[in-house]
């Protein structure tokens, strides 16, 4: 996370987290809602940008953006899933068509097991493996205590373990080839083991 | 929770995620939209619903204590009494005194006087006290005054001493009362 200090209410300090921040942010909320990120990151910019004179500095900027970016997250994740209730009651009767072949995973695929877990559990997987945040700053970002990161990361990672080998069970049912994972090497269809 | 997992899965959010290039900074929205006129009007109607609440729940409370009043009203009144068999509503035949009293509805309205017909003139005077307008049958009693004293014929004064809203107008003049 960045150091730097930046002025409550000055647009000037405002659009510098932007430039700063975007791509980090960009990449903990796609690994919430997926291909809706970038609306929901903006959307989160515009809220920040309303709230940016009220911005106290207790805690990093990056850290306060993350935690509205998140919310907003989990608002879309929300109608996600109302989105494919949806659908799936327009589908009744229909007989279902075959999957899109581009959708198909062919290999591990870590950003469709991620949005499998709760928002809060993939969000503290992203913040803490990819961006370095220090249990502090995941707290405010998630709005938990930060004696409850830890935990709440001990479970995040548990789940994931188990949507990867599930991930891994459906696809190496496709195909069998053979892949290097850190759930057990060499893994095949009805053999993954434990990690 | 094996510490191979946790660096296979540090290098791999890398490649699942990869950090996309900065666009154009002229295509955040939040320059778009800031809180111009438009901004600062939906920000005002974000606290219309608040506005709402506040007005509904004191309109419902005023209903409620409304409500609450009118109930108690009607557990605490007193049961309006049958007229006993010596009221001039009973023997007028009106199941109560609210048939013959006319639009009161209190049944202590006539408590101080005959209902419905003016005390008889004492003799002396006429007492031919008229009702005001508002004075209606059974509202009040009125009283023509005992005439003055004997040999003098005078006014009787015809001063209706009503509970109700009228005064009787004055009255006509007393014949004298007889001296023995």
């Amino acid at each position: 996370m960045a150091a730097e200090e930046y002025q409550p209410g000055s647009a000037a300090d405002f659009d510098r987290l932007y430039r700063d921040e975007r791509s980090r942010l960009l990449q903990t909320v796609r690994a919430i809602v997926g291909d809706d990120a970038e609306d929901c990151v903006q959307d989160a910019f515009v809220q920040a940008f309303r709230n940016w004179t009220s911005y106290r500095p207790e805690a990093p900027a990056a850290a306060w953006l993350h935690r509205i970016a998140i919310n907003r997250a989990v608002s879309v994740r929300r109608r996600q899933k109302l989105r494919g209730v949806a659908e799936s009651i327009r589908r009744l009767g229909r007989p279902e068509s075959p999957p899109d072949p581009g959708n198909v995973a062919t290999s591990l695929d870590l950003g469709r097991a991620l949005r499998k877990l709760p928002p809060r559990q993939a969000a503290v997987i992203v913040l803490r493996h990819l961006h370095g945040y220090s249990n502090r700053e995941i707290g405010f970002a998630l709005g938990i205590p930060e004696r409850t990161v830890a935990s709440r990361l001990v479970a995040a990672k548990a789940k994931l373990m188990i949507e990867l080998e599930l991930d891994l069970a459906t696809s190496t049912g496709r195909d069998s080839t053979p892949r290097q994972t850190p759930l057990g090497s060499e893994s095949r269809t009805g053999q993954v083991q434990d990690a | 929770m094996p510490d191979e997992f946790d660096r296979w899965l540090t290098s791999q959010l890398q490649s699942a995620l990869p950090e996309e290039s900065q666009p154009p900074h002229e295509t955040a929205r939040y320059l778009r939209r800031g809180p111009g006129r438009w901004g600062q009007l939906v920000r005002r109607l974000r606290l219309a619903p608040r506005v709402g609440v506040i007005v509904v729940g004191l309109v419902g409370a005023a209903l409620l204590a409304g409500g609450a009043t009118a109930a108690v009203h009607l557990i605490t009144a007193p049961a309006r009494p049958a007229p006993s068999p010596s009221h001039p509503a009973a023997a007028a035949g009106c199941p109560t005194a609210r048939d013959c009293s006319g639009p009161s509805p209190s049944p202590d309205r006539h408590r101080g006087g005959s209902i419905g017909s003016p005390s008889p003139p004492r003799p002396g005077g006429s007492a031919a006290s008229r009702l005001s307008p508002s004075n209606t049958p059974g509202s009040g009693h009125r009283h023509g005054r005992p005439s003055s004293p004997p040999g003098k014929g005078s006014g009787a004064n015809g001063k209706g001493n009503s509970s109700g809203n009228g005064t009787g107008s004055g009255g006509a003049p007393g014949h004298p009362t007889p001296t023995p």
